[in-house]
């Protein structure tokens, strides 16, 4: 892969910009952030040939705290924007990030078309299940029966299934970490960042989707919702933990103060 | 004869059933007359459907002289009707009329020539030639050669078979022999010159943004502007550009940010439906100050309105499309030549500037073929403004640094130290989000930064041009301006002022043009005279009337000249 060009000595934080994060504590965007950083240092990665494109939302904030280049863009257009960066100069190495509600919602229709066209994107969703930045309304990816600001006697829809989607839609690379474990979560971004190689489909080069879940997110956004401010982790119930964040299961019943 | 000087200015309308041809005859006969050196202009009248409206029309006028519109509606001097509909909706404004001899027994007047086009067409081969026969016997009346038809019928129907295009020729000579011998060949036309080149609109703007250095269009189709997107997708490849027929509009507008954003100048397309939907994105490209070109073809609205018929009533909304303050240009060519000059325009404004750029056109312009002549291709400069493309100091690097004109050094992906993040949130010079905070002071600071751009655009925006010298002035913008254009070659008293670089107005010549105590007449295709509204709000201007039409059809010269 032409841009990522092996260098020895690329630490994480030769990717982080002067500036540091400005979520919550304990939100578990600071995990993806930690390992997007080590993968890139893993692939070698040079910061100038990086392309960091992101929505709106907590997660779409990213681009800032790296020392890359970087279009924070409108919301749930993350994926039209990085496909043309890549065809314009295919030598980039180009990853969007964003939330669930900028790429499940608002952003679907990109989400299937950038997987059928299959231009070589990395795609990281930060799911929570919620919309935390516009503080705690039901997402695309809510569970039915949880209790949100737009949904007070719980979500009545069934929630979309991303990577179903992704795979119906012809992604090649497809994969889900957790924010919590960063060492997995950064092995599974490098593996992203290199699928190219693995993947000779003639000029033209696969999607590739990571999502990791982050129940930590969750929570915290959860707190906002409840205006408690701070991460309550241990709230959670051992069962939810881990589980999908979408498919037709018996539905949790609400659980937040 | 006008004027007693002898011109040639032949106008033909040929009409039939959407599905019978009328499209590939028009073509033809336009084609063949540039190719025998003659200026021409063709307008297709038609409806959103594929296969009905039973008297669609394509209208294509020829002259020895240069011509910018297709002529008059109520008076042309051959039609070709290819059914009874279109005979009994148009043979009363024609001098000839060229018909099925099935569809009418006998004659009913001088000047018509029935001929058997269904006949001859199953006698060459198969029925749906009957319009090859219609164009033949065209040519006959017209006194055109029958090689040159022939020419331009193999290169049609090359590809499906040599035995095609000889039926297709067959048919052509068998109409060409009857019209001759029933009314023999009036016009006697023959070789004016070299071939000319022909071309639409759409394909004006296409070729412009070739020039320019274009090298990423993403679009979704809608009527009109969708033959821009045919044509690059065709050529686009022989040039380096890339094409992407985008999922929706929102896409398309955030792909050329995207391509923009990446080095690479990037354009979309679209009519007023889609560009309601592209405003977000719009507005993107001024506030991250990225580079980007769109063609906004207006048709009727509003909604869906009126999908295959052109109307200019986008002007007011081409100058405020995005929410919030920002600053951006607005270019309507105003004739299918200057297609060319404003697309190429457009690319160096918006990369100069840093900011999003209409060029706006309609379904007049974008569709209707027009010969291209002395092309000056001095005006195909590529200016990419404060572009860098050698490395920066990261620590240094200000993406968006006050400057006096408001115009920053930009990197784009690849330059080292360049990094930066093109926000869509209110920034700070290096781009940093200052939306977290309250900073009343930077916020300001940026927004004037922007926003002073717009004086310096404003100077390399053209004064409106002077045509005639007549005591009362039309005043026209865009497409409106050929019709207006071919009136004053036979109207000496009237002359015309017409509005090319719109937005930001370049006030001093606007006004100077307009001022000298003529009495200026508004003509604009639109309901409220858009033009006028926005030159009373920019210079206080006052019309003394205003010609206006809003029901899906351009104005045509004689109609012109009755309202003036």
């Amino acid at each position: 892969m032409a841009s990522v060009k092996v260098q020895v000595d690329r630490k994480p934080m030769d990717f982080a910009a002067a500036r540091a994060p400005i979520w919550c504590p304990g939100c578990g965007d600071y995990g993806i952030l930690e390992a997007l950083r080590r993968a890139l240092a893993e692939v070698g990665a040079r910061n100038e040939d990086v392309v960091l494109v992101s929505g709106i939302g907590c997660s779409s904030q990213l681009p800032h705290f790296m020392k890359t280049y970087g279009v924070h863009g409108i919301h749930g257009r993350i994926l039209p924007v990085a496909t043309a960066i890549k065809i314009s100069n295919p030598r980039l190495t180009v990853i969007g990030v964003g939330g669930d509600g900028d790429g499940y919602g608002i952003g679907l229709n990109h989400f299937l078309h950038a997987a059928r066209r299959n231009v070589g994107v990395v795609y990281i969703v930060s799911n929570n299940q919620v919309y935390g930045l516009t503080t705690g309304q039901m997402s695309p990816t809510t569970l039915k029966g949880v209790k949100t600001k737009t949904t007070p006697y719980g979500s009545i829809d069934s929630p979309v299934n991303p990577l179903a989607l992704a795979l119906s839609a012809g992604a090649t690379f497809v994969a889900r970490g957790f924010s919590g474990d960063v060492a997995h979560l950064a092995q599974i971004v490098s593996e992203a960042l290199r699928h190219r190689g693995f993947a000779l489909r003639r000029r033209l080069e696969p999607l590739r989707h990571v999502q990791p879940h982050k129940h930590l997110r969750l929570v915290q956004s959860a707190c906002v919702q409840a205006g408690v401010g701070r991460p309550r982790p241990r709230r959670l119930r051992a069962g939810v933990q881990g589980e999908p964040s979408s498919g037709p299961r018996s539905t949790p019943t609400a659980r937040y103060p | 004869m006008k004027n007693g000087i002898s011109y040639m200015d032949v106008t033909i309308r040929i009409s039939g059933a959407q599905g019978e041809g009328v499209e590939s005859a028009g073509r033809l006969v336009a084609l063949s007359l540039a190719r025998l050196g003659y200026h021409v202009f063709a307008f297709r009248q038609y409806a959103s459907i594929i296969k009905g409206n039973p008297a669609m029309f394509y209208q294509i006028r020829a002259s020895d002289r240069k011509i910018y519109s297709h002529g008059n509606w109520n008076s042309y001097d051959v039609l070709v009707a290819l059914n009874k509909n279109a005979l009994a909706a148009y043979e009363g404004r024609a001098r000839y009329v060229i018909y099925d001899a099935a569809d009418r027994q006998s004659p009913q007047r001088a000047g018509e020539v029935p001929v058997p086009l269904t006949e001859y067409a199953l006698k060459a081969g198969n029925k749906i030639m009957r319009n090859t026969v219609a164009v033949g016997a065209l040519m006959g009346l017209l006194g055109v050669d029958l090689s040159i038809l022939a020419e331009l019928l193999r290169r049609e129907f090359g590809e499906k078979g040599e035995k095609i295009a000889e039926q297709n020729i067959q048919a052509a000579e068998m109409g060409m022999r009857h019209a001759a011998k029933a009314a023999g060949s009036v016009w006697g036309l023959s070789r004016a010159g070299e071939r000319r080149l022909l071309m639409s609109g759409a394909e004006a703007l296409a070729v412009g943004s070739i020039l320019a250095g274009m090298r990423f269009y993403a679009a979704y189709p809608m009527t009109p502007a969708s033959p821009i997107m045919h044509f690059l997708a065709e050529a686009g490849p022989k040039f380096g550009v890339a094409v992407v027929q985008a999922e929706d509009e929102i896409a398309a507008m955030n792909m050329v940010v995207g391509a923009s954003f990446a080095g690479v100048r990037a354009a979309t397309g679209t009519s007023g439906g889609g560009f309601d939907l592209m405003h977000e994105g719009f507005g993107l490209a001024a506030m991250i100050e990225t580079p980007a070109v769109v063609f906004l073809s207006q048709r009727g609205g509003p909604s869906t309105g009126l999908p295959t018929e052109t109307e200019q009533a986008d002007l007011l909304m081409s100058l405020a499309p995005s929410h919030g303050e920002y600053p951006h240009a607005v270019i309507a060519p105003y004739s299918v030549e200057d297609g060319l000059y404003a697309a190429a325009k457009a690319f160096n404004v918006a990369e100069k500037y840093q900011m999003p750029v209409v060029v706006l056109t309609d379904l007049y312009f974008n569709e209707s073929l027009a010969t291209v002549d002395d092309i000056d291709w001095g005006r195909f400069k590529i200016e990419r403004g404060q572009l860098v493309t050698s490395p920066v100091v990261w620590e240094e690097y200000k993406r968006y640094k006050l400057t006096d004109d408001g115009v920053s050094p930009r990197t784009v992906p690849g330059i080292p130290g360049g990094m930066h993040v093109a926000t869509s949130d209110e920034h700070d010079e290096r781009g940093d989000v200052i939306t977290d905070r309250h900073l009343p002071e930077v916020r300001r600071a940026m927004h004037d930064k922007r926003m002073r751009k717009l004086a310096k655009v404003a100077e390399e925006m053209e004064g409106p041009a002077s045509f005639g010298s007549g005591e009362i002035a039309l005043v026209a913008w865009g497409s409106t301006a050929m019709p207006v254009l071919d009136l004053l070659s036979h109207r000496r008293d009237l002359g015309a002022v017409v509005f090319r670089d719109l937005y930001p107005l370049n006030r001093e010549a606007a006004a100077k043009a307009l001022d000298g105590g003529r009495a200026l007449i508004d003509v604009e295709l639109n309901r409220e005279g858009q033009l006028a509204l926005y030159l009373k709000r920019e210079l206080g201007v006052e019309f003394k009337r205003r010609v206006l039409k809003w029901w899906g059809e351009p104005f045509s010269v004689d109609e012109l000249s009755e309202l003036v």
